[in-house]
C-alpha cells in the first residue's frame, strides 16, 4: 500500500500546487483556440471600427462603415438573411426530428437507405442542389422539354420560397446528426413512463422531444448559422435585386473593385448580432434544466414495430425526402456533366461520359484531389479532438466566462462566411510583427490547414454537444477517484463513450474540408492548389461539364473514405464501444 | 506532400518572384522565364476578384511582386494610391499598344481583348445590330450579361458605355432599358455562357475571348438548335490585360519584376501566350510585329473603327458607385 | 487481500468553507477521522455532506480552509491536489459504472494505478468480484446487471486496489430494502477487512447507526455532534440531532420540577418524568422528544398516558402501533400481540429515553 509522503517546505509545495492547476492541457487548448479562431475573427471585425489598423483606410477610429452598412438596401438583405435563417432552421430541425424518430425508434425499412444517404446529403454543395432544381424548372429546362411550362413555380423558386426550401434541405443533415446522436443516448424509460401513466404515443413523442431540447436547439442554432452564411444557394437562385441576402452582399463587397473590408466587417458584425440572438434564444430555452440521461443504466431500446399503414407512411416520407434533397442535386450533376446541350433541343441530346473520361486524366484533378485529401485527413483528426474538448466545455455546469466566450466564437465562426474568415487569417498572419518575430506561417500549407481546422471546428463542436450533454459527470469523476488523471480519463472513458458520434464528426469534417472553396482560394500557397480551386478553375474556363464531373469524382472519393472509416470502426472497435445506444436488433 | 512542405513557405519571398495572375497562360510564361533567367517564380493563380481581395488584405505587409490580369481600372486605382513602380520596358508597341499603355510606365499592357463580344444563338434569334437594338422587342427576355461586382472584365464594358453614350446617367438609362426588356445578370463569363448554351438566354454579352471559344466549340461539335456566333456592336471597348509592379516590394522583387516585364513584352513570350488558341490565349498582342492566335483574328481590329479606348484613370474612381448602383437596380 | 488494520489515512478537515452563491454549503466545518475509522456523516439533503465528501475526493473545491490526508495538505482553499493522487476510492449513488466496459473491466480499471502484472491483476479482480458474490458476472455489461449487482460491482471496484481512504456517497439509497441491508453488511465487513479509513454519507439514521464507528450529524454546513452512535442516540446534544436520529413523537408542556439530569413536565392533566441534556428552568415551555424505544404498553411505569390506537403494522417479530394521545401522536409502539385499531389503551413512556428541549420560538 502506498504511503503518502510528508509534505515538504510549504512554499515549494504551494508553488507546485499552483503550477499543477494553472499550466494544464487546458491552457494549451485555449492558446490554440485563440490563435486559430479568435484572433483572425477579431482582427477582421476590428477593421470595421479602425480601418487604419490594417492599412484599410485613413481613420484610426470611425463609424463610417456602419453608416454605409445602414443603407436600407443592406439592411433589407440582412433582414432577408434572418428570415431565411429562422425559417430553414425550424423546418430543417422539425423534419430531422421526424426522420430521426423513424430511423432510430421504429423498424422502418427505409432507415438503412437513410443511413447511407446522409453523408451524400452532407457533401452536396448547396449550389449544386440549387442547380438541380433550376435544371428542372428553368425556361428551357426538363419540364419544358416535356411541354410543361410553369412560370408561377419558377418565380417561386427564384425567390424567398425557393431559397428557404433549399436551405432547409441543406440544413436537414446537420440537424439530423445532432438530433440522432442525442436520441441514441436517450433510453426509452422516459417515454415508457408517459405511456404507463395514460399518455398516448403522441404524448410520449412529445416527452422525448422535450428531453431532446438541447439537441433540438443545437440543431436550430447550427442550421440558422449555416443558412445565414450560405453563399451557394443565394448566388444561384437569387440576385441582389430580387431577394438579396446578406451573404451575397458581403461577398460582393469583398469581390468589388475596389474592395472595402471595413464595410464588409461592418456587415459581418451585424450578421453576428443575429447569431447572438440565436444564442440567447438557445440559452433561455435550456435554462436550468437537467438533460443528463446517458449513463451505465441506459438500456438499449427496442424498436417500435409499425402497423402497415404507419410503415408505408414512414417509408414513403423518407424516400420522398431523399428524392427531394438528394435526387435533385444528383440530377443536376448528371445533367450538367453528362448531357450536352440540355434544354436547347427537342431530341438529340447526348448523354455520355466524355467529361468524366477527360477529367480523370487531367492534372487539374489528380494532384489537387490528393492534396485536399491529405489536408482533409489531418484537419478532420485535429478538429475532432479540439471539438470534443470544446463541446465538453460548453456543457459543463460551471458557468465560467470561458464557456460563454467559446460558445460565442464557435457560433460566430459558423455564421461568418468562409471568405471573411480567410481574409481574417491574412490580417492575423501577415502582420509585419509576426514576420519580425519569426512567425513564418503566412503562405504555408500549415496555415491553410490551421484555417481549415478553424472553419471546421464550430459545426463539429456543435454536433457533439448533444452527446456531451447526456454524459453523466459521475462517470469521469469515478475515473479520477480511482487513479486516472484527466488525460487518461478522456482516453479511456470519455472518448470511447462518444466514439460513434466522434466518427460521424470526423467524416463530416473530412467531407467538408475536401470540397472547401473560399478559404482554399484565398490562402492556398502557390503550387499547392486544393481541389475546389482546381474545380473552380475548370468551371471558370467555361468547362462546366468537366468541372462538374470533377465535383462528382470528389464526392465519390469522399464517400469511399467515409465507408472505409465506418467499416474499420465496425471491425476494430471494442464490443463495448459499439453497443452504446444501439437498439436490439 | 503536406508534411514535406508544411512549415516552409512554398517559395519564400526573398528567393522568388511573387506573381499574382488571373490569366491562364501566366504559369507557362513564368516557367519559360525561370528557364531563361534562372529566377524562380511563385505563381498565385486566381480569378481577378479573389486576387484583388488578397492584395488588398495584404496591404499592410504586401506579398506580391507582379500583378497581371485583365482590366486597367485596378491598376489605375493602385497607381492613384501610389502603390506602383513605374517602369518602361524597351520593347516597341504597335499603335493600339501605344494608346493603351500609360506614358509614365505605371503599368504594362502586353495585349487586349474586347468587352463585349455579343454571342447570339443564330438558331433562335437574329444578329443584333446596335446597342439600341438589344433593347428592342426582338430581344425581349433574351439577353444576359455579367455582374460587374464579380466579373473583373465587366466594369470596363460599363465604362465604355459611359464613354460612348456621354456620361454616367446616360449609361444608367440604357442599362435600365435593357433590364426593363428582361435582361438577366449572371456572375461571370462562364455562367452567362452556360445560360446561353442551356437556352436560358439567347444573347450573351461576354468577354470576346470567352465568346469566341464557345462559338468554336459548338462549331466543332454541333448540337441541333445551338449555334453560337459572335458579333461586335459599335462601339466595343478595349479590355487591356495589364501587368503592374509593386512599388513597395523588396529590391530583389522589383528587379526580378522588371526582368519579367521585359520578358513578357517579347516575341518569345507572345508565342507562349497564344499557344492554346482558346480562352485567354485569344487576345491581340501589343508588341510591334506580333500576330494574335489564329482564332483571334475573328476579333475586329482597332483600325476598323469599331473599337474605343477608355481612360482608366477617369473611370476607376467611379467603379465603386457604379457597381453599387448596378447591384441594387439591375442585378 | 490483507486483513491488517490501521492502514488508512488520517483525515483532518480544518474550518472548511464553501459557498454556492449566498448559500453556505460548508460553514467552517472541522472534523478529524482516525486511521481505519468508519465515520458516517448523517444529515438531511442540502446539509453539505455531499459537498464535503466530494471535496475530500478532490472533485470539488472548497473556498477556504484545509484538508489533510495524513500529513499532506491536499486542499488549501481552492488549491487542490488531483483526485488520482490521493490514493482513495469512491462508491457513487448512481453506481457510475462505465457502460462500455464489462464488470470485470470496470473493476480492473481501478487496479491500473497499482501497475501490477497482468496475472496478479486478474487474480485480484476475480477475488474482488467473488467477494461481492459476482464471480459469474464478470463478462456482463452494466446494462445487463440489476441495480444491486451494479452497486456490488462498484463496491468491488472500490476495494480492489486497497486504497487508504474509501468514500461512500449514499450508495444504498437507490436499492430496495432487503438488498440494502445485505449490501450494508458487505460494505461494513469489507471496509474493515482492508483496514481503510471510511467516510460514508447518508440521510438514513438506521443505516448510520448500523455502520458507524463514529457518527457526525451535519446540518447546514455545520457539525452538530460527533460521537459514537450510542452517545448520539442516548445524549443528543441538541434538538436537531435528537429529531434526526429517530423520534416517535413530540409533546409540548411546562417544566414543573428540575433536577440535574431529569425533570417533570406537566402536560395538561398528565405529567411526564423525562431527561434533559441542556439546562432547563421551572415554568419553561419545553418540547419532549420521545424515542420509539421509549414507548410500550407495559402496565407498570412511571409515565402513563391514555391513548387511542390508530394503526397496526405487522413486522414479523411483532406489531408496531401508531397511537393518538391528547398531546400528540406517537408511532412505533411495539408489542408482541396486536391491539385493534380504535381501541383505548394506556401507553407507558420510559423516562430515560425521552428528552426535553426548550420550545423554539417560531
Amino acid at each position: 500500500m502506498q504511503k503518502v509522503e510528508p509534505s515538504r517546505d510549504s512554499f515549494s509545495s504551494r508553488a507546485l500546487l499552483f503550477l499543477r492547476t494553472k499550466i494544464s492541457p487546458m491552457t494549451i487548448f485555449w492558446l490554440v483556440i485563440v490563435s486559430i479562431l479568435v484572433l483572425p475573427i477579431l482582427l477582421f471585425l476590428a477593421v470595421a471600427f479602425s480601418p487604419k489598423l490594417l492599412d484599410q483606410g485613413p481613420e484610426w477610429f470611425t463609424f463610417n462603415s456602419f453608416k454605409a452598412a445602414a443603407d436600407p438596401y443592406f439592411l433589407r438583405s440582412i433582414w432577408h438573411s434572418f428570415v431565411m435563417g429562422v425559417v430553414s432552421a425550424i423546418f430543417a430541425t422539425a423534419i430531422a426530428l421526424g426522420v430521426a424518430w423513424i430511423v432510430l425508434r421504429t423498424n422502418s425499412a427505409a432507415r438503412k437507405v437513410w443511413n447511407l444517404a446522409i453523408f451524400a446529403l452532407l457533401l452536396a454543395p448547396s449550389y449544386l442542389i440549387a442547380l438541380g432544381w433550376e435544371r428542372i424548372f428553368e425556361r428551357a429546362g426538363v419540364l419544358n422539354i416535356f411541354g410543361i411550362d410553369v412560370p408561377f413555380v419558377r418565380d417561386l423558386l427564384y425567390g424567398p420560397f425557393g431559397i428557404a426550401m433549399i436551405l432547409t434541405f441543406k440544413g436537414i443533415p446537420f440537424a439530423y446528426l445532432v438530433i440522432s446522436n442525442a436520441m441514441r443516448g436517450l433510453g426509452e424509460e422516459f417515454e415508457q413512463a408517459v405511456r404507463v401513466h395514460g399518455g398516448s404515443r403522441l404524448a410520449a413523442f412529445k416527452m422525448m422531444s422535450t428531453l431532446l431540447l438541447p439537441a433540438l436547439w443545437s440543431g436550430i442554432a447550427i442550421v440558422f448559422a449555416e443558412s445565414i452564411s450560405d453563399f451557394g444557394v443565394a448566388s444561384q437562385l437569387s440576385s441582389p435585386g430580387r431577394y438579396s441576402v446578406a451573404t451575397f452582399t458581403l461577398y460582393r463587397s469583398v469581390m468589388s473593385i475596389p474592395v472595402s473590408f471595413p464595410l464588409c466587417a461592418a456587415i459581418s458584425i451585424i450578421l453576428l448580432l443575429l447569431i447572438v440572438v440565436a444564442l440567447l434564444a438557445q440559452s433561455r430555452a435550456l435554462r436550468g434544466r437537467s438533460f443528463r440521461v446517458l449513463s451505465g443504466r441506459t438500456r438499449p431500446i427496442t424498436r417500435q414495430k409499425l402497423a402497415p399503414l404507419g410503415s408505408f407512411a414512414s417509408n414513403a416520407s423518407i424516400y420522398a425526402l431523399l428524392i427531394l434533397t438528394l435526387g435533385v442535386p444528383v440530377f443536376g450533376a448528371i445533367s450538367a456533366s453528362m448531357i450536352q446541350g440540355l434544354g436547347t433541343v427537342i431530341s438529340n441530346y447526348q448523354i455520355n461520359f466524355d467529361n468524366y473520361i477527360r477529367v480523370i486524366k487531367s492534372p487539374l484533378l489528380r494532384s489537387p484531389l490528393l492534396f485536399s485529401a491529405e489536408a482533409a485527413l489531418i484537419t478532420a483528426t485535429v478538429a475532432v479532438i479540439l471539438a470534443a474538448i470544446s463541446s465538453r466545455m460548453l456543457v459543463s455546469t460551471k458557468n465560467g466566462a470561458g464557456k460563454k466566450f467559446l460558445d460565442f466564437f464557435l457560433l460566430a465562426a459558423v455564421g461568418l462566411p468562409g471568405i471573411v474568415f480567410a481574409i481574417g487569417y491574412i490580417f492575423a498572419y501577415n502582420l509585419p510583427l509576426a514576420q519580425r518575430y519569426g512567425f513564418h506561417l503566412y503562405g504555408t500549407v500549415a496555415l491553410l490547414v490551421l484555417a481549415y481546422i478553424a472553419t471546421a471546428l464550430p459545426s463539429t463542436t456543435r454536433s457533439l454537444v448533444g452527446n456531451m450533454n447526456q454524459f453523466q459527470e459521475s462517470l469521469s469523476e469515478a475515473c479520477r477517484v480511482h487513479g486516472s488523471n484527466g488525460i487518461k480519463t478522456w482516453l479511456t472513458v470519455v472518448l470511447p463513450l462518444i466514439s460513434r458520434p466522434l466518427l460521424a464528426a470526423w467524416c463530416l469534417t473530412y467531407c467538408g474540408t475536401l470540397l472547401e472553396l473560399p478559404v482554399s482560394q484565398i490562402l492556398f500557397p502557390p503550387g499547392h492548389a486544393p481541389l475546389a480551386v482546381g474545380i473552380d478553375h475548370a468551371l471558370g474556363n467555361y468547362d462546366f461539364g468537366g468541372g462538374t464531373a470533377m465535383e462528382v469524382f470528389a464526392i465519390i472519393s469522399a464517400l469511399i473514405v467515409v465507408a472505409v472509416a465506418f467499416a474499420l470502426y465496425e471491425r476494430l472497435a471494442p464490443v463495448g464501444w459499439k453497443q452504446l445506444g444501439r437498439a436490439h436488433r | 506532400m503536406i508534411l514535406g512542405g508544411s512549415v516552409a513557405p512554398a517559395a519564400h519571398a526573398a528567393d522568388a518572384l511573387q506573381l499574382y495572375a488571373a490569366l491562364d497562360y501566366s504559369t507557362n510564361v513564368a516557367t519559360a522565364f525561370t528557364a531563361k533567367t534562372g529566377i524562380p517564380v511563385s505563381v498565385t493563380a486566381l480569378s481577378t476578384g479573389p486576387l484583388l481581395a488578397k492584395i488588398t488584405a495584404e496591404k499592410n505587409n504586401p506579398q506580391w511582386g507582379v500583378y497581371w490580369a485583365d482590366g486597367a481600372e485596378p491598376c489605375a486605382a493602385f497607381d492613384l494610391d501610389k502603390q506602383l513602380l513605374h517602369y518602361k520596358p524597351s520593347a516597341h508597341l504597335n499603335a493600339v499598344g501605344q494608346k493603351l499603355a500609360p506614358k509614365d510606365g505605371a503599368y504594362q499592357v502586353p495585349g487586349f481583348t474586347e468587352m463585349v463580344g455579343v454571342v447570339y444563338n443564330s438558331s433562335k434569334v437574329r444578329k443584333p445590330t446596335s446597342w439600341d437594338d438589344l433593347a428592342s422587342a426582338d430581344f425581349k427576355n433574351q439577353v444576359g450579361m455579367n455582374n460587374p461586382s464579380i466579373s473583373g472584365p465587366t466594369y470596363p464594358f460599363l465604362a465604355g458605355l459611359m464613354e460612348q453614350l456621354g456620361g454616367e446617367t446616360a449609361m444608367k438609362t440604357y442599362v435600365s432599358k435593357l433590364k426593363d426588356n428582361g435582361m438577366r445578370v449572371f456572375d461571370k463569363n462562364s455562367k452567362t455562357l452556360a445560360a446561353l448554351t442551356t437556352g436560358v438566354i439567347n444573347v450573351a454579352l461576354v468577354q470576346s475571348s470567352a465568346g469566341i471559344t464557345t462559338a468554336a466549340k459548338y462549331k466543332a461539335a454541333p448540337v441541333t438548335g445551338l449555334t453560337p456566333e459572335v458579333t461586335y456592336l459599335s462601339k466595343t471597348t478595349v479590355l487591356p490585360s495589364c501587368l503592374a509592379i509593386d512599388g513597395k516590394a523588396s529590391k530583389f522583387q522589383q528587379d526580378a519584376a522588371k526582368k519579367f516585364a521585359d520578358f513578357v513584352m517579347s516575341s518569345e513570350a507572345v508565342q507562349i501566350m497564344i499557344k492554346d488558341n482558346a480562352g485567354d490565349s485569344l487576345f491581340w498582342p501589343t508588341l510591334l510585329g506580333s500576330k494574335p492566335a489564329t482564332a483571334a483574328t475573328r476579333m475586329p481590329s482597332f483600325t476598323a473603327g469599331l473599337i474605343q479606348v477608355v481612360d482608366p484613370y477617369k473611370y476607376a474612381p467611379l467603379q465603386g458607385a457604379v457597381q453599387d448602383w448596378f447591384a441594387k437596380n439591375i442585378a | 487481500m490483507s486483513t491488517s488494520t490501521n492502514k488508512g489515512h488520517r483525515i483532518k478537515i480544518e474550518k472548511a468553507r464553501k459557498n454556492y452563491g449566498s448559500l453556505a454549503a460548508l460553514d467552517g466545518l472541522s472534523l478529524t477521522i482516525e486511521p481505519g475509522q468508519f465515520m458516517v456523516l448523517l444529515g438531511p439533503s442540502g446539509s453539505g455532506k455531499s459537498t464535503l465528501i466530494r471535496s475530500l475526493a478532490g472533485i470539488e473545491k472548497i473556498d477556504s480552509g484545509s484538508i489533510f490526508l495524513d500529513k499532506q495538505e491536499v486542499n488549501r482553499g481552492p488549491i487542490n491536489i488531483a483526485p488520482e493522487k490521493r490514493n482513495l476510492a469512491m462508491v457513487f449513488q448512481d453506481y457510475a459504472l462505465w457502460p462500455h466496459l464489462s464488470a470485470f473491466e470496470n473493476v480492473e480499471y481501478a487496479l491500473q494505478r497499482r501497475k501490477l502484472s497482468k496475472e496478479v491483476s486478474r487474480q485480484r479482480v476475480e477475488t474482488a468480484l467473488e467477494r461481492v458474490g459476482l464471480s459469474t458476472k464478470g463478462k456482463n455489461y452494466p446494462h445487463e446487471l440489476s441495480g444491486g449487482e451494479q452497486q456490488r460491482v462498484a463496491l468491488a471496484r472500490a476495494i480492489v486496489a486497497d486504497p487508504a481512504l474509501l468514500l461512500f456517497d449514499e450508495p444504498l439509497s437507490n436499492l430496495d430494502a432487503d438488498l440494502r441491508e445485505r449490501l450494508r453488511i458487505e460494505i461494513s465487513t469489507l471496509t474493515r477487512e482492508i483496514g481503510a479509513t471510511a467516510l460514508y454519507i447518508t440521510h438514513d439514521q438506521s443505516e448510520a447507526f448500523a455502520l458507524a464507528d463514529k457518527i457526525g450529524v451535519i446540518n447546514r454546513g455545520k457539525l452538530e455532534q460527533v460521537d459514537v452512535p450510542e452517545e448520539i442516540y442516548e445524549r443528543p446534544i441538541n434538538r436537531f440531532v435528537a429529531n434526526f436520529t429517530g423520534i416517535a413523537g413530540t409533546f409540548t408542556g411546562k417544566v414543573k420540577r428540575v433536577s440535574k439530569t431529569s425533570c417533570i413536565v406537566a402536560l395538561g392533566e398528565d405529567q411526564l418524568k423525562v431527561r434533559h441534556t441542556v439546562g432547563l428552568k421551572v415554568g419553561q415551555t419545553v418540547d419532549v422528544l420521545i424515542r420509539p424505544a421509549a414507548t410500550s404498553f407495559k402496565k407498570d411505569s412511571e409515565n402513563k398516558i391514555s391513548s387511542v390506537i390508530t394503526d397496526v403494522a405487522y413486522r414479523g417479530r411483532g406489531y408496531e402501533h401508531a397511537i393518538d394521545t391528547k398531546y400528540g401522536s406517537l408511532t412505533g409502539v411495539f408489542d408482541n400481540v396486536s391491539h385493534p385499531r380504535g381501541g383505548r389503551i394506556s401507553v407507558s413512556i420510559d423516562p430515560d429515553r425521552c428528552i426535553a428541549f426548550p420550545t423554539e420560538s417560531k
